[in-house]
């Protein structure tokens, strides 16, 4: 099988062999993707996105420790970010804040938190360990939707905590699986205070 | 910003018997890789039979490129360097990758410095071999760095993480015994003591300051949220957060380095005390913050002030148990100045707290 180099800009993307930054010495399915429509490029994303988080959502998630999200890529974290702040921002006295701090603490959170399991000598990759940590947020920003689309107290509760324990199942897995052995608490523990740091600011907004 | 991959080749071969003196390892990925034992040689893709327990040789010098191995995966390894070179197999080498090879040198440089915040720095070079040499160890630095994280760090970033690594070496027991001890500090003063001297961690000060700000203003929040009559009129205030965010992040940075240019002030050596463990008794000294503020949620003026005087005195004894003796040996004229600055320091945040984050007093 002849190999062409792929000359294609590089994309926010993971490992799922498709994509290369420019010149790559190699591509598992050795097509030119130059040529492809626009829409093709986009949607080729989009259905991975949308493929990530049907997965996460999915209980077997939290059995095979999320290794369907082993191709990591950003931008599903990203979309999952942006929605959850504006969600939270909508109807916040200081929205700039709220949205600010929803940023905050999901992108420099899940940074520490992966940080924290390198330090811990986990063998974790920094990114694929991101990438979980904002995929699993998911269940939460669905859980922020239906509590803005109604107003009791008591719904609101039941519905984050649903959310919130549906997050923390496949990310803890992931991130107790790649810890040594007298650490996983150590570990774990930052997973849980980031998840339950994003539901306080659900049910607080 | 872009976050460049690099696959790992396809393997060839099908599933047959493997050459002499070769054999098949799994990484903990699941990745297979294959190892010769005569030649020393290790490579991702399944060796064919023509290549006989005698390939010390290469196909061609210029088609060599540096795989990454399980060994690069360790960092103690990494210092030994077992790092290998291995030849590109046949069906890469053809189809003429070296033409952009040149190209991909220059672009691979610059996304990496933007890909990853540990890698950095110039890879070492693995035996030299051809003049795809800092090619093929930038390549690898590269893809080990894209592909795991730490684990492919090399240079300054390599060091510094091995650096953090040592002050986060505790285990779970570890730290949960310190927590203890920093709640209910009046037993086993003297073991405490040492234990923190001989091994500070950071893993507690941090943890432990995260946590405290977010209950700091959670409570804060949801005590206005009780107060108030209508719930419907209740608007967060996020402030809440900043401001113990500061406070704490703040007082923990700035008050051993406070200490230490009190020190240097007075002109002793700086170094006569030991600021990990200081940094470390200052963070676990903040854990009482934590079920304080959990009862200050009850809206009771008379409850919220004993709990605020109880976690303050715990604080202090804390700290009082633990350093005392050291610093009146290491710097005996600067021991009360010291504590008093925690004091202070503690002083401000249990008030602060009371005052500033509940309306009513």
């Amino acid at each position: 099988m002849a190999y062409e180099p792929t000359y294609q800009s590089p994309q926010f993307h993971g490992g799922d062999g498709m994509v290369t930054p420019s010149g790559s010495i190699e591509s598992q399915q050795g097509r030119c993707t130059l040529d492809e429509p626009v829409t093709e490029t986009i949607m080729r994303d989009l259905r991975s996105i949308g493929m990530k988080l049907k997965y996460v959502m999915l209980p077997r998630a939290r059995e095979d420790k999320g290794q369907g999200l082993r191709e990591w890529d950003l931008w599903g974290p990203l979309v999952l970010c942006l929605a959850l702040g504006i969600m939270l921002s909508m109807h916040a006295e200081q929205a700039s804040l709220a949205f600010g701090l929803v940023f905050i603490i999901v992108w420099v959170g899940s940074g520490i938190v992966t940080i924290n399991a390198l330090l811990l000598k986990g063998k974790i990759s920094f990114f694929q360990s991101v990438c979980v940590l904002g995929y699993c947020i998911f269940p939460l920003v669905i859980a922020a939707f239906c509590s803005l689309m109604l107003n009791v107290i008591w719904l609101k509760v039941i519905f984050v905590t649903i959310g919130f324990t549906w997050a923390t199942g496949a990310s803890v897995n992931f991130m107790s699986e790649l810890l040594p052995e007298d650490r996983k608490a150590l570990g774990v523990y930052p997973v849980w205070l980031f998840y339950v740091a994003i539901a306080w600011l659900i049910l607080i907004s | 910003v872009c976050f460049p991959n690099f696959n790992s080749s396809e393997l060839f071969g099908k599933e047959m018997a493997l050459p002499p003196n070769w054999t098949k390892y799994t990484t903990d990925d699941g990745k297979e890789y294959y190892h010769n034992s005569v030649a020393n040689k290790t490579q991702w893709e399944k060796p064919d039979w023509s290549e006989g327990p005698e390939s010390g040789s290469f196909h061609s010098q210029s088609s060599e490129v540096y795989r990454p191995t399980v060994s690069d995966l360790d960092l103690q390894e990494r210092a030994t360097g077992t790092a290998q070179m291995v030849p590109l197999s046949g069906e890469e080498a053809r189809g003429g990758k070296l033409a952009t090879e040149a190209d991909t040198v220059s672009l691979r440089e610059a996304p990496r410095g933007v890909m990853d915040s540990a890698g950095g720095g110039p890879p070492p070079g693995p035996q030299s071999q051809g003049s795809f040499l800092g090619f093929g160890s930038m390549l690898a630095s590269a893809a080990a760095g894209s592909e795991e994280g730490a684990a492919g760090v090399q240079g300054w970033a390599g060091s510094m993480l091995a650096y953090g690594q040592q002050l986060f070496d505790v285990s779970s027991e570890d730290v949960l015994k310190r927590l203890k001890l920093a709640l209910v500090p009046f037993q086993g003063q003297e073991d405490a003591a040492n234990d923190f001297r001989t091994r500070p961690d950071f893993y507690g000060p941090f943890w432990v300051a995260t946590t405290a700000v977010l209950f700091l203003a959670a409570t804060g929040n949801f005590a206005r949220l009780l107060e108030l009559e209508d719930e419907q009129l209740f608007k967060s205030d996020f402030s809440l957060v900043s401001v113990a965010a500061s406070m704490i992040y703040g007082l923990l940075v700035a008050v051993p380095l406070a200490a230490r240019l009190g020190l240097y002030c007075s002109g002793q050596s700086v170094d006569c005390i030991n600021f990990k463990q200081v940094i470390c008794v200052f963070g676990y000294s903040l854990t009482p913050l934590i079920p304080m503020s959990v009862i200050c949620l009850v809206p009771m003026g008379f409850l919220r002030w004993l709990a605020v005087c109880v976690g303050l005195v715990t604080s202090l004894a804390f700290i009082y148990g633990t350093l005392s003796t050291d610093l009146a040996v290491e710097a005996p004229s600067l021991k009360w100045k010291v504590l008093g600055l925690f004091c202070c320091a503690h002083a401000i945040i249990f008030m602060t707290y009371r005052i500033y984050f509940f309306h009513s007093i």
